[in-house]
């Protein structure tokens, strides 16, 4: 175990998310198969058989990568690497790139959680309003006309297309 | 039969009926470009403008809308990484790696091109179908449906770049992810945890926004670049004019696979873009470009895609089976026009059927037309600096994630698939098999399920089984050969280096 954890310390982060990624992909497996069993047995053959043939692939691709990171390659080789996001940051180190995206994708998060709240039309001008300003470092004016015609084509779409919107905890406008 | 289809063409060029053509695709190139939309939500808009309207015009209203939604949908598709709609998705593979090369006016008229020679081309298919596809369609049961299923499935290994472990496991993870809901051909419900909003299982339009749109968009912010790394939109019109004649053979091929998926109910449009991207992928030479910004790779799964179309007509037309929902709708406005569909529609009503057929074909040509002279401006939108486009198209994206079931979970769902999507595309893990799993889990386990309850084990004896069996393995094997005499891809600055590379991967 010991020399597994060091073996995984001197791998690169892609590497490390990768192996991160392959071990989840197993435990879905795994867990969708036992969570199969409960299934009614006619409803239990497809998700079950499925789940397990993929779950025993999936455990070769992790023992797989245990080897590669024991002789000291990599886990990502080949043409698979250039399909990595995370080497292919350039100027920015992937442990940057990961606080950046944990930065945004908290602005989206806060968006949706806004929806719930506030409903969607106020939520979509505070997050649009807090971003440009913020991050886009836009002019007030650009700010207030952008997002006037981004709610003139919401309205615009959801009434000609019959859209809906989610119920908020506050229905301040709907 | 000339006659009759002289007679259909000059009720559809009637001018009072042009004007309705013209309505609906409009409306069509509209739904398209909404991401995550479909020919479903456009029919819904337009039936009750329907309702009430003189057979041939209604039909055409309806017809020409739902044939140009694969034209316009290739714009989201290409310029965001975002699926315009289900059969948009293999589009992304290689339209959104141009666009970053600022070849984005190439890859969007190659498309139209394509599009526009597909959708005539599945019109055409659709006239000679009414007249000898009866035969065929009735040999088609449920064993060889599931088979068509595993050669849809089969084209995973060659969706899986560098990685077919992981490309395989993808696909088993979107199978299971299929099952979720309701269970097929038995009752109960699997995978829910309790919660209604999957009793129906998980919307595709929320897994595929997630999956491929919510990374892209991140990574765009990590970035803080345009969508094109290059300065200015290189690759005009005729570049893709161009394109798409010189790989005309892949147009053809795309053009004919098309209608045949198409045909097959069940089977459907989420799928045909992705079986003519393998098959092009499996029959060019130094396929090892596809998924790094390929025009090759835009112009087979956008023929394929407006192809289907007419493919999808005939069960409609001839049995009155809707093979989708955009067909199963307009059937109910063929109800609603006063025409019953079914078996004796095409001997009771051949003006009506031919006018379906040429509506389609007219409806293609002026929506490549009015797309095609958009082009330049659209592609603009990649000089977009991300952090003005991102905010606005994460605003969409979450109006098209909630419409799929109107649902707060569809929202949670898109934040969770997303997250997901953005760790598979740090890992280089393949996300299009996922998403081929999941459009065939339901199909493949329903077909399995009927063939075992009727024909038993015997089944795999059939002849039609045993022709596409032997036909998905040469697929498989091809795709190992193709994969291992492929040399490495040549890093450069734009292209398979950078974060749209990822594509690849699916």
């Amino acid at each position: 175990v010991a020399t597994l954890r060091a073996s995984l310390r001197r791998l690169s982060l892609t590497d490390r998310v990768r192996f991160g990624v392959d071990v989840g992909a197993l435990l879905l497996l795994s867990g969708a198969a036992v969570g199969a069993l409960e299934f009614r047995r006619l409803a239990r053959y497809f998700p079950f058989w499925v789940s397990v043939f993929f779950a025993i692939l999936a455990l070769a691709n992790v023992v797989h990568d245990v080897r590669s990171a024991k002789s000291g390659t990599g886990i990502i080789k080949g043409d698979a690497i250039d399909s990595a996001s995370m080497s292919t940051y350039d100027g920015a180190s992937p442990i940057e790139a990961l606080k950046a995206t944990t930065l945004y994708m908290g602005w989206v998060v806060g968006y949706v959680a806004l929806i719930y709240v506030i409903g969607m039309p106020i939520a979509t001008v505070i997050f649009l309003t807090l971003w440009l300003r913020r991050i886009a470092e836009a002019q007030w004016v650009h700010i207030v006309i952008s997002v006037a015609v981004m709610l003139g084509m919401l309205f615009g779409v959801t009434e000609a297309l019959g859209f809906r919107w989610p119920h908020s905890l506050i229905e301040i406008w709907r | 039969m000339i006659d009759a289809a002289v007679e259909a063409l000059l009720l559809v060029l009637q001018p009072g009926r042009l004007i309705w053509i013209f309505l609906g695709i409009c409306v069509g190139l509209i739904v398209g470009v909404l991401p995550g939309m479909g020919g479903t939500v456009g029919m819904a808009v337009l039936l009750p403008f329907a309702f009430g309207m003189e057979p041939v015009t209604g039909i055409a209203f309806l017809v020409g809308m739902a044939a140009v939604i694969h034209c316009s949908d290739t714009i989201p598709s290409v310029l965001l990484g975002v699926p315009g709609s289900a059969g948009a998705q293999a589009t992304i593979m290689d339209g959104y790696p141009l666009a970053r090369q600022g070849r984005a006016g190439e890859a969007l008229s190659a498309s139209f091109i394509s599009s526009m020679f597909g959708g005539v081309f599945g019109a055409l298919v659709l006239f000679g179908a009414l007249w000898f596809a009866r035969p065929f369609l009735l040999a088609l049961a449920t064993p060889e449906l599931f088979m068509l299923t595993m050669l849809g499935l089969s084209m995973v290994g060659i969706l899986s770049r560098g990685a077919p472990l992981a490309g395989l496991i993808s696909g088993g993870i979107g199978l299971v992810l299929g099952t979720i809901g309701g269970a097929q051909g038995a009752p109960g419900y699997r995978y829910t945890f309790g919660t209604l909003y999957l009793l129906d299982g998980l919307p595709l339009v929320v897994l595929a926004l997630g999956l491929f749109a919510l990374p892209e968009l991140l990574d765009l912010m990590v970035l803080k670049t345009k969508i094109s790394q290059v300065s200015a939109v290189v690759g005009g019109k005729m570049d893709g004019v161009r394109a798409a004649w010189k790989h005309r053979r892949l147009v053809l091929q795309g053009s004919i696979i098309g209608p045949i998926i198409g045909m097959i109910p069940g089977l459907g449009g989420s799928v045909v873009d992705w079986i003519a991207y393998g098959a092009a992928a499996q029959t060019t030479k130094n396929s090892e470009t596809f998924g790094t910004g390929d025009i090759r790779g835009v112009i087979a799964p956008e023929a394929a895609n407006n192809a289907k179309e007419g493919g999808a007509l005939v069960p409609a037309l001839i049995f009155g089976i809707p093979g989708s929902g955009t067909t199963a709708m307009l059937l109910g406005g063929l109800i609603i026009l006063g025409v019953p569909p079914g078996p004796r529609l095409l001997t009771d009503n051949t003006a009506l059927v031919l006018a379906i057929v040429w509506t389609l074909a007219i409806a293609n040509v002026i929506a490549t037309g009015m797309l095609f002279a958009l082009t330049k401006q659209i592609a603009k939108i990649t000089q977009v600096p991300s952090t003005w486009l991102v905010p606005f198209v994460v605003v969409l994206l979450a109006i098209a994630s909630y419409q799929a079931t109107r649902h707060y979970g569809d929202l949670v769902a898109f934040l969770l698939i997303g997250a997901l999507g953005w760790a598979m595309k740090q890992a280089a893990w393949p996300r299009a098999p996922m998403l081929i799993g999941f459009v065939l889990s339901a199909s493949s386990e329903r077909f399995f399920f009927i063939s075992m309850n009727v024909y038993g084990a015997t089944w795999i004896t059939r002849p039609g089984v045993i022709i596409i069996a032997v036909l998905t393995v040469l697929l498989i094997i091809g795709g190992v050969i193709t994969q291992s005499k492929k040399k490495p891809a040549k890093p450069g600055s734009v292209g398979p280096k950078g974060p749209s590379a990822q594509q690849a991967g699916g």
